[in-house]
């Protein structure tokens, strides 16, 4: 590959970091990888550079999780304001879970109890990142209402959150469980219902958790009017 | 608050390699990201390699606690490209020196152990075993 299709797939990679981040260093990235594969090709040739591609990719990767982690402990609060983050996520929830509960028929009972369990956890976790979140507000200046409604506004976007990711995950792991059944047809029932139950779980987790840190980052980000006490 | 400057360099430390190989590189000199990178690798003689995200990770968390400062953009030869360049503050040079003494006081403690001599690293351990 030549230099203007490696820097695209790096320009690409970038978008794997946080939006605050690749603003403020994304430029300067680009322009480091512009110099370091100048002075690579030059001194150590395309082999170089294609270990170079490596490492840079690996490094884009490593700095996406770590920053993603940092900004998801140290979120400002700003944002919207905790209703509409509420409506919305309840909104988008009901819709993502009423889309996975149509074309596998699954029970109305069966889904409303994924989606408490769902909101459940994600309340808890929200809860968590809010007291995190409290924990560096300056209670010199912060009334204990203002906790009291920072804590409010993240359950509530957590649970949200969570029914969202949730429903997702459900969604995603009947999907592949029906694939699954439509290409293994050999295999014996018992494997085929433990793979499906696998799968199932499996991705109901994941959407599930993805839920949990899209509920945490929105109820970080709810703003809350800060008073002097 | 307290003014940056005023603050004690020791709750800074340890600092890890990456952030302390940059502090090392920006005390006697304003470089930008490259040339942060390129000073790094050829005091270790390539040991440190460092990402761009790692390096610019480092630079958000050290301009955040006052360690380093932008100095300003300009116009670099040969390509004319517009660089940011970082400059060390007075805070972060004593975080620095700091951090200098703190693994001088580790090295003097290992020589009294013997663990530091002219032999190939690792003879230690094979007369150990």
């Amino acid at each position: 590959m030549n230099h203007d299709r490696l820097e695209k797939l790096y320009r690409l990679s970038l978008l794997a970091l946080p939006g605050n981040f690749r603003r403020e260093y994304g430029a300067e990235m680009v322009l480091l990888f512009h110099d370091s594969y100048r002075d690579t090709l030059k001194l150590e040739g395309k082999q170089g550079v294609n270990k170079m591609i490596v490492l840079f990719l690996a490094d884009v990767a490593q700095t996406a999780i770590k920053e993603r982690i940092v900004a998801l402990l140290d979120t400002p609060p700003r944002g919207r304001q905790p209703m509409t983050g509420l409506i919305r996520g309840f909104l988008i929830g009901a819709l993502l879970g009423a889309l996975s509960n149509l074309p596998f028929n699954q029970s109305f009972g069966q889904l409303l109890l994924d989606l408490i369990m769902g909101g459940v956890t994600g309340a808890i976790i929200g809860t968590i990142m809010a007291a995190m979140n409290i924990a560096r507000v300056d209670s010199t200046t912060t009334t204990s209402r203002d906790y009291q409604l920072r804590i409010l506004g993240t359950f509530f976007v957590g649970i949200t959150g969570m029914l969202a990711g949730g429903s997702l995950g459900i969604l995603t792991g009947s999907l592949l469980v029906t694939c699954l059944e439509g290409v293994i047809t050999s295999a014996p029932a018992d494997i085929m219902i433990a793979l499906s139950c696998g799968l199932f779980a499996l991705f109901t987790l994941l959407g599930v958790l993805s839920g949990a840190h899209l509920g945490a980052c929105a109820g970080a980000r709810v703003r809350v009017p800060m008073r002097q006490s | 608050m307290k003014e940056l400057s005023a603050q004690n360099p020791e709750k800074f430390l340890p600092l890890t390699p990456p952030v302390f190989h940059i502090l090392l590189a920006l005390s006697d000199a304003e470089l930008h990201g490259y040339g942060i990178k390129q000073e790094i690798e050829q005091r270790t003689s390539g040991q440190l390699v460092m990402g761009p995200g790692t390096l610019y990770g480092a630079i958000k968390r050290l301009l955040k606690q006052g360690l380093i400062k932008d100095a300003g953009d300009r116009s670099d030869p040969p390509d004319d490209e517009r660089r940011r360049y970082y400059k060390i503050t007075p805070l972060g040079y004593r975080v620095t020196q700091a951090e200098a003494q703190r693994l001088a006081l580790l090295v003097e403690q290992a020589q009294a152990k013997k663990l530091l001599s002219n032999r190939q690293p690792g003879a230690n351990l094979e007369s150990a075993s």
